[in-house]
């Protein structure tokens, strides 16, 4: 019991480590930043953090401009995946079998590699630099796992409710309102949340499409700013911006922690 | 009300899972379908739903041809061996998700469930999901779902095998108040012969998607047409002797009896059943089981015969019986 | 009807995912940059010629997959080790799986800039502890020896919790009664491991490891923040390499020659790594 103590503590110090050292060194003066380990003559500030928010444009706005995306992209990607998955969940064993390789694969494919030809797309249909366009790509990347978690839940629900409901006198449309969508909530909130994870954090795409500096999601933004900074020391300002882009995404996390593991563990035993 | 099947069957990958199956349930008729799984009974009962189409044959409702007709408009009652109950609406909303998509309106729904509910005496579990009611109790709310349906036909898959022995026995007598006392006919799928017998009027027992015999549950017992049916109905199992190449003899357990002469055996081993024991015996027959109510002791030597008249024999290589008896059997059928 | 309600999520996977390495390969038989305008020109495979001896391609191809295997190594071992101890039953388990799960939940480029601190000369913690130990600094980020080296410290960080937790999944399909008959046939906790463990996690492992090479051998954000690609290209991935010959040089046709090279590459190391992993399952099998 001891050992394992002292390994969840390595484990927990490791995990948080980098960034509790990005926090504390948000909060602390420029010359205290050069000196991180003289606790005595340590000084703290906010100051980091007021430059951050003052900046233009503010800091708030990319991580709007995430949180847009985040959700645009979320809700088309189950806008095409719920009916997807319904459809292979009731094809038969071969032609299903054969769907969920294809949708396998494509999950695997480095997607970075994507880049170039998307950028050309985005050139030729003249949607660069536009929020809402952005969530095209990134629901075509999400839906692989989206369809393969979705149809894995479909698979699940006993035929005899779906066949009960079908006898009561329920179309389609009824069975999804009042039977399915209800049946499927739980692993459908999982994998929003990993849509939505997912498109909060891209970056190659974001980075290629947009160049309008208000409209940068969050990681591009933190790109930026690591690109301008290559050799200054100043680094307090950055800290403070790591951790506010840090923390909107720790709070999602910790709330929605058990939707988010049994999204991955469905997508890894079911894929 | 009645229900004709008229040489219906379905494959599946060009398997035929029913074959050419033909019978008719008349009005207040309890047709129970009988037979080991993978027989086919379940398929019989999704054709009829609608749920799934058959290749070849016709299904009649009320006289009216309903094969093409789709699950809703046939107008069926049917209750799943799982009871399919929505797992996330509480027993209430069960019940009237049905009407109100057929446009029942708020307040006969709020009507005809609370009588049902107090029908099945359900009502303080109205506000419960399923996952918190006891396995007879989702079984009553599913008998409830399909009550509310008004239904035609009553088709009911394995409505018992879910519950335990004992709360079996005591629902049989609220089954029979509830649907098979009514106008309408029905089908009751169960692979439990003794729970066929107690149930239905007759009995259709399949055999690898054949209809094998379809009588009363006497007839079945008393003139089984063939070894498959013998062998179905009755428990213990009846005694399969071998006399000569090509013919089978079978008596059951219940008919030997121990006597002075006849053939010697001795008991390998006992089962005691509370109101008599069953033998198992060696003879030069082969091994014979028996019914018998004098306490015998394991390896005791022993002599048993029986009358002929309980005699079945049939055929080795068809399975078909060959004595007499078939054709009074076949009597009774065309009286 | 059901192909119907299939089809536009198909028809949006092809177009994202198989119509760009169609047009790679057709891009990368043209001349495609400033030169021609952006606009490509058919150049009889120069291109090709090119890239065979671009000694920068080559090296990249190196570190790439010097730093796919190095990471994918580590993280497969670590995150063996930590859903073991995390499948254990203790208190505050869950709030413990979350916050080993967060570097995985946090983007890329924002831990990649705190690493670069991390590592910063002199000022980041590392070598602060260093020349307070008086080992004097090592500069790790600007040595071209060691600074592949901190970009598989901060990759294994940022994706072992991923692997951790599809293996937790695979562990907890495991009956426990397995453990308990094979106690009771007097087999050791170590023995339980590599008799039970291994081989009924080995599905999981697959998957992981499959999913984990394939992102690897990708990688962008982390070494364009972190490094730059930088020092002396030592840390440059075929991504960012592709990606500088578009964005910076402004030569697509080269660029796209580049990744549907690297797409080819690791299709074959995919292939060579499924047919590892099958020979080595009908040697795991035949020594159990």
């Amino acid at each position: 019991m001891k050992r394992n103590t002292i390994l969840i503590i390595i484990l927990l110090l490791w995990s948080l480590s980098p960034f509790l050292w990005q926090v504390y060194t948000s909060f602390s003066t420029t010359t205290s930043i050069l000196k991180p380990f003289s606790f005595i003559e340590h000084k703290w500030t906010l100051q980091n953090y007021i430059k951050v928010i003052e900046s233009n444009p503010p800091f708030w706005r990319y991580l709007l401009n995430s949180a847009i995306v985040g959700s645009t992209s979320t809700i088309l990607t189950l806008f095409l995946a719920i009916p997807a998955s319904y459809a292979i969940s009731k094809s038969n064993n071969h032609q299903r079998k054969i769907t969920k390789i294809f949708l396998f694969l494509t999950s695997l494919f480095p997607y970075v590699l994507l880049f170039l030809s998307l950028l050309e797309m985005a050139r030729k249909l003249n949607i660069g630099n536009n929020l809402l366009a952005l969530s095209i790509p990134y629901s075509a990347l999400s839906l692989p796992l989206a369809i393969l978690l979705l149809s894995s839940a479909f698979q699940d629900l006993p035929n005899d409710i779906e066949e009960a409901a079908r006898i009561e006198g329920l179309g389609l449309v009824q069975r999804m309102k009042w039977i399915l969508f209800p049946l499927i909530a739980p692993a459908t909130a999982s994998t929003a949340i990993i849509i939505f994870l997912f498109s909060w954090n891209e970056y190659p795409i974001a980075l290629t499409w947009i160049s309008k500096s208000e409209m940068i999601t969050l990681p591009v933004a933190i790109a930026r700013i690591a690109g301008s900074s290559v050799f200054s020391v100043p680094y307090g300002a950055y800290a403070a911006a790591t951790v506010l882009g840090a923390v909107p995404l720790m709070i999602i996390v910790l709330l929605f922690q058990k939707q988010i593991i049994s999204g991955l563990t469905q997508g890894a035993i079911k894929g | 009300m009645t229900l004709i099947l008229k040489g219906i069957s379905r494959s599946i990958n060009r398997n035929w899972i029913i074959k050419e199956l033909n019978f008719e349930v008349d009005d207040g008729e309890c047709l129970a379908i009988l037979g080991p799984s993978g027989c086919g009974k379940s398929s019989t009962l999704r054709v009829i739903a609608g749920l799934d189409k058959p290749d070849e044959g016709e299904i009649y409702i009320n006289n009216i041809d309903v094969t093409n007709v789709s699950p809703v408009a046939r107008r069926v009652g049917m209750v799943f061996q799982n009871y399919a109950l929505y797992p996330h609406l509480s027993v209430a909303s069960n019940l009237s998700l049905g009407l109100k998509v057929r446009g029942v309106s708020k307040v006969e729904q709020r009507k005809r469930v609370s009588s049902i509910l107090s029908v099945l005496q359900l009502d303080h579990l109205s506000t419960r999901l399923p996952a918190e009611l006891s396995g007879g109790q989702r079984q009553r709310v599913a008998l409830a779902r399909a009550l509310l349906r008004d239904p035609l036909v009553y088709l009911l898959d394995e409505p018992m095998s879910n519950l335990d022995a004992q709360l079996r026995e005591e629902l049989r007598p609220e089954l029979r108040r509830l649907i098979l006392n009514g106008q309408q006919p029905v089908l009751y799928v169960t692979h439990d012969q003794q729970e066929a017998m107690a149930m239905a009027d007759r009995i259709a027992l399949l055999n690898n998607g054949f209809l094998e015999q379809i009588g009363t549950p006497e007839e079945l017992y008393k003139n089984p047409r063939s070894i498959f049916t013998a062998k179905f109905i009755g428990r213990p199992q009846i005694n399969f002797l071998k006399f000569k190449d090509g013919l089978i003899t079978a008596v059951r357990p219940e008919n030997i009896y121990l006597s002075r002469e006849g053939y010697q055996c001795k008991v390998i081993y006992k089962e005691w059943l509370g109101m008599n024991q069953l033998l198992f015996l060696e003879s030069s027959l082969g091994s014979i089981k028996m019914i018998c109510k004098s306490d015998l002791k394991v390896n005791e030597k022993v002599t048993v015969n029986w009358d002929t008249k309980d005699e079945f024999q049939f055929d080795t290589h068809t399975g078909k019986r060959l004595d007499k008896a078939i054709t009074k059997s076949k009597q009774i059928i065309s009286r | 009807m059901n192909i119907l309600l299939l089809l536009p999520a198909l028809i949006l996977i092809f177009i994202v995912f198989v119509i760009p390495i169609v047009r790679y390969y057709w891009l990368s038989i043209h001349a495609s940059s400033v030169m021609t305008g952006l606009i490509p020109v058919p150049n009889n495979g120069s291109n090709w010629l090119r890239i065979l001896s671009d000694d920068r391609f080559w090296q990249d191809l190196f570190q790439t997959l010097r730093f796919t295997f190095t990471s994918v190594t580590i993280e497969i071992l670590l995150a063996i080790v930590i859903a073991l101890l995390l499948n254990q039953k203790f208190q505050g388990r869950g709030i413990i799986r979350a916050i080993s799960l967060l570097p995985w939940a946090l983007p890329t480029t924002i831990m990649a800039l705190g690493w670069r601190w991390i590592f910063n000369t002199p000022y980041g913690p590392i070598e602060q502890i260093f020349t307070l130990l008086g080992i004097g600094t090592i500069n790790i980020l600007s040595n071209p020896h060691l600074a592949w080296i901190a970009t598989v410290i901060a990759d294994v960080w940022k994706t072992t919790p991923f692997i951790m937790i599809i293996l937790l999944a695979g562990l907890q399909t495991i009956p426990s009664d397995l453990y308990e008959a094979f106690k009771l046939e007097g087999g050791t906790e170590i023995q339980s491991f590599f008799k039970i463990t291994f081989p009924l996690l080995q599905p999981y492992l697959i998957i992981s490891i499959l999913f984990r090479i394939a992102q690897a051998f990708g990688v962008f954000d982390l070494i364009q923040v972190m490094t730059g690609g930088g020092p002396a290209n030592s840390t440059e991935s075929l991504g960012l390499y592709a990606y500088i010959n578009s964005m910076r040089f402004l030569d697509f046709g080269y660029s796209a020659t580049i990744i549907f090279l690297t797409f080819i590459i690791l299709i074959g190391f995919c292939i060579l790594g499924w047919l590892l992993i099958s020979q080595s399952k009908r040697f795991l099998s035949s020594e159990i």
